[in-house]
């Protein structure tokens, strides 16, 4: 009996973050509340047409789909407040513990902890977590900086690192198994989703973009 | 033949810096500037004055500004301590008091070793940061003391 109340507890989480995941990818806002309708199933990838933009191709279904996810492709999974991310290992520069803490430039932008030297490069740290959460969830956010940034996601040859809680296993994905933002999705910075995974595989070019601008 | 004359001759000049530190980070103002390093003593509050200032001292028979550097920097604010020091400093315009948590000592930085500091969001008021330059393993944040305030909040200085 018990273990049946356990099994649908487990279950509605799993369906209540996978309809977050599915909201993500649509740009609606992302229902946090019980009672949600489960996501679609991941939607098998279409070719994508030659000749198309280098950095990413749609297919005929409107998802796009990044050069570098066109065959099987790895990522590695990290933890920020409780989300699963992915990261292409093609767009990882490197993973290190945040051990000597970060150097905080005055007047900066909430999205920032700091920074930090990276191969002889200063790398901004992103508060991970205010940046891929929708505001009203990244208002309150239970866990302290320190625990956010526990370790550091370098990308873009060093100059961005992303904050997170835990560092995951590296996967292999077949592009199938990801279920690609379509060209009306808002956060252009999320690639897809891995619904078997409930984890948002991140578009590093588009997130470097985003992140820039922020800035600008 | 000292590092300093070493790197002067290969064209890569020296700057002096006289560091601080503020909520733990260190930062670093160009020696020339520092007129001198006083313990902190009476500082008498200005009824009226902009938020960023703490009030004056008298120096010796002169009328010195003292700034709330924490809180110019949008930093959050502390308790004085026995470490506290006023930062006697001679801008371009104006010789000011900057509050500090401490000075730290004065190191040399090539100008090769200035970054430009990073771009983190930083608001229009954040145009003081000269660059950073990395000191075993920790950021030294130059100010250019002279950018610390707009010209409009000098002026409003000079008429308290």
């Amino acid at each position: 009996m018990k273990q049946d109340t356990r099994h649908d507890t487990l279950l509605e989480q799993q369906l209540a973050l996978g309809a977050y995941l599915d909201a993500l990818l649509t740009g609606s806002e992302a229902p946090v509340e019980q009672g949600v309708e489960p996501p679609e199933k991941p939607q098998a990838r279409v070719s994508a047409a030659p000749g198309s933009e280098p950095a990413q191709a749609s297919d005929t279904t409107g998802s796009v789909i990044p050069v570098w996810a066109e065959t099987r492709f790895q990522a590695l999974l990290f933890e920020v407040a409780g989300l699963t991310l992915a990261v292409p290992l093609a767009k990882l520069k490197g993973v290190v513990p945040n051990t000597q803490g970060l150097s905080e430039m005055p007047g900066h932008s909430p999205l920032f902890l700091g920074v930090t030297p990276y191969q002889g490069v200063q790398s901004k740290v992103v508060d991970t977590a205010r940046f891929v959460l929708p505001k009203d969830r990244a208002a309150p956010l239970e866990t302290g900086i320190a625990e956010r940034s526990a370790h550091l996601v370098v990308i873009d040859e060093g100059r961005w690192a992303l904050a997170c809680s835990k560092i995951g296993d590296v996967i292999e994905l077949e592009p199938a198994q990801v279920k690609w933002r379509t060209a009306a999705g808002k956060r252009l910075w999320l690639a897809g989703t891995v619904i078997e995974l409930m984890c948002a595989l991140l578009d590093i070019d588009e997130l470097t973009q985003a992140l820039s601008h922020e800035m600008a | 033949m000292s590092k300093a004359a070493t790197k002067a001759n290969s064209g890569d000049d020296i700057v002096q810096w006289v560091t601080f530190k503020l909520a733990d980070e260190t930062y670093g103002i160009n020696v020339m500037q520092v007129q001198e390093v006083l313990r902190i003593s009476e500082i008498a509050p200005v009824p009226g004055a902009p938020h960023y200032v703490l009030g004056i001292i008298n120096l010796r028979g002169n009328v010195v500004t003292v700034i709330d550097t924490r809180i110019r920097l949008g930093l959050p604010t502390a308790e004085v301590t026995d470490s506290t020091r006023i930062v006697i400093i001679e801008t371009a315009r104006h010789v000011v008091g900057i509050l500090v948590d401490c000075v730290a000592e004065v190191v040399d930085v090539a100008t090769s070793e200035v970054e430009s500091a990073p771009n983190v969001g930083s608001d229009e008021s954040a145009n003081y940061i000269h660059g950073v330059a990395s000191r075993d393993n920790e950021l030294l944040i130059l100010v250019d003391l002279n950018k610390l305030l707009t010209d409009e909040e000098w002026d409003e200085l000079a008429s308290l």
